[in-house]
């Protein structure tokens, strides 16, 4: 893999000199891993309007939230629920790594099943707090149903990725794409989970400081 | 509202930034009045107006008072049409010739675009006083006698002006596309890349990757395609080169996708839920949601080889 710049012939132009031809690279690997990465970040913006909506709405209102801020034992729970998924998540790559292919399997499953738990949770707490604050209620929760949506959509796009990993003849490098399907459905799921983190502290407890 | 002016306010930093991008362009380099250069030189100036009407719109007070009247079509038309109109007639006289493999006719060209100019500018540039006047946007008509009758019979006259430009340049395109002269790899004498191809260009590009050296690749000493042992050949399969980010040293080889019918299921899923949409039949749209979830799967799912030696 001596692809390297050398000067040529000439002395004025530089090529590349190699014994061995570009073909026998390696297949590239990461380039799912970097289209992942941009998707989150674009991703991410997305949140960043929303957040930036939520604090522009606020901004000169008397009360905000206008009524009582949102109830705070479900979106805990969520956290946490969120949190150990990740573990199992992080542990099923560690063991993908060391080769045992079915065990990270299992980790998946779990991850999957966490992850319907909290998507369970958040049905949950979308009726117990729509009831009395509902979303056509006012600026407040309005822009709080329209984050927690979008939320929750991106979780059950991040549950179909994993689901997809799972369902995949491999799950590692391979020759052919999709390459290394396990990192970057991890990659998605750590996001919606940070994502979550950022609005339990911004929508949840921030009102309650 | 102060946010809100502010926020307006901010698109214009952006777009100056980028103005003074392509006068700096034009500054460094040696520009050739070509019929596609003239198209450029006249979206960068239908541009800066667009942008300073478009300022001022930002101005909460200006904007309370011509809000939502003909100032604004002037605006966005300023913006999109010379921004976009503009350029693309631009890309069209510069690199036809490198698809169709024949030069576009210049004098046609350029009558085309004086006529799309005066008449883009006649169409547009009176609805600033019309706006200032009062007429509202969005309306099909209007009474007699408000005092804006001449500008619009003048915006009627620049419209026809402005689509006999476009449509001569279409006309252009067509004729020139079959009985143009041969351009050639390079009529421009241009420095980017695409022109050391012949035109119109293979379907695999260059056989060697080339490698650049400099910022004019064509009007270096440097011979991009230079390599003796074929070393920088992929014939295997549809790929092609990883490279590192900023030294582009070859790191490894990525499979470009193969000829598959499942994008066009997937845009015409997309279409079918915009048109759902439209008709606000909303729990219909996880018809084309999902449909479009398990195309993408399809899609993505690892296929068997085909070597192709």
């Amino acid at each position: 893999m001596n692809v390297n710049a050398a000067v040529a012939g000439d002395g004025a132009s530089r090529e590349w000199v190699n014994a061995a031809s570009i073909r026998d690279l390696p297949i590239d690997q990461a380039r799912g891993t970097v289209a992942m990465g941009w998707f989150i970040v674009s991703e991410a913006m997305i949140f960043v309007g929303l957040f930036f909506s939520y604090y522009y709405l606020g901004h000169g209102q008397p009360r905000w939230p206008i009524g009582d801020p949102p109830a705070l034992p479900l979106p805990t729970a969520m956290v946490a629920i969120l949190l150990l998924s990740c573990i199992a998540l992080w542990a099923g790559g560690r063991l993908l790594r060391q080769g045992r292919d079915v065990s990270a399997r299992y980790a998946l499953v779990l991850t999957i099943l966490l992850g319907c738990g909290f998507l369970v949770l958040n049905a949950l707490d979308y009726n117990s707090e729509s009831t009395s604050n509902p979303p056509t209620g006012n600026s407040y929760t309005s822009i709080f149903y329209v984050i927690e949506g979008v939320h929750a959509a991106h979780l059950i796009l991040g549950l179909l990725f994993l689901l997809y990993a799972l369902l995949l003849p491999r799950l590692g490098p391979t020759d052919k794409p999709p390459h290394g399907s396990y990192r970057n459905a991890a990659m998605y799921w750590y996001f919606v989970t940070a994502v979550w983190f950022v609005m339990y502290a911004i929508l949840f407890i921030g009102p309650r400081r | 509202m102060s946010y809100f002016s502010a926020a307006s306010m901010m698109i214009s930093i952006f777009s100056t930034i980028q103005v003074y991008a392509w006068i700096a362009t034009l500054w460094k380099g040696k520009p050739v009045l070509t019929t596609s250069m003239c198209f450029a030189l006249a979206f960068i100036a239908m541009f800066i107006i667009g942008g300073l009407n478009g300022t001022i719109t930002a101005l909460i007070p200006f904007d309370w008072q011509l809000n939502d009247s003909y100032w604004i079509v002037a605006h966005i038309h300023y913006v999109l049409v010379g921004a976009n109109l503009f350029p693309v007639l631009a890309g069209f006289y510069y690199w036809l010739p490198k698809m169709t493999g024949r030069m576009m006719n210049e004098r046609v060209g350029m009558i085309s675009f004086w006529l799309t100019l005066i008449g883009f500018n006649a169409t547009f540039f009176p609805m600033h006083f019309l706006g200032l006047m009062g007429m509202p946007r969005r309306i099909y008509t209007y009474g007699g006698g408000m005092g804006w009758d001449d500008w619009n019979l003048a915006m009627t006259v620049g419209a026809f002006l402005l689509g006999a430009g476009i449509v001569l340049s279409v006309i252009n395109f067509l004729v020139s596309a079959r009985y143009g002269r041969p351009a050639g790899p390079n009529p421009w004498n241009a420095d980017t890349l695409e022109w050391s191809m012949p035109s119109p260009p293979p379907p695999y590009g260059s056989i060697h990757i080339p490698t650049v050296q400099s910022r004019h690749p064509l009007w270096d000493e440097h011979d991009e395609e230079y390599d003796p042992e074929d070393a920088r050949v992929l014939d295997r399969e549809r790929m092609t080169l990883s490279t590192t980010w900023l030294d582009a040293q070859p790191i490894g080889l990525a499979k470009m996708p193969e000829d598959s019918i499942w994008p066009l299921v997937l845009s015409l899923a997309i279409g079918a839920l915009a048109a759902l949409v439209l008709v606000k039949s909303m729990w219909w749209t996880l018809a084309p949601i999902i449909a479009g979830l398990a195309v993408m799967a399809m899609w993505l799912w690892p296929k068997e080889e085909k070597r192709a030696s």
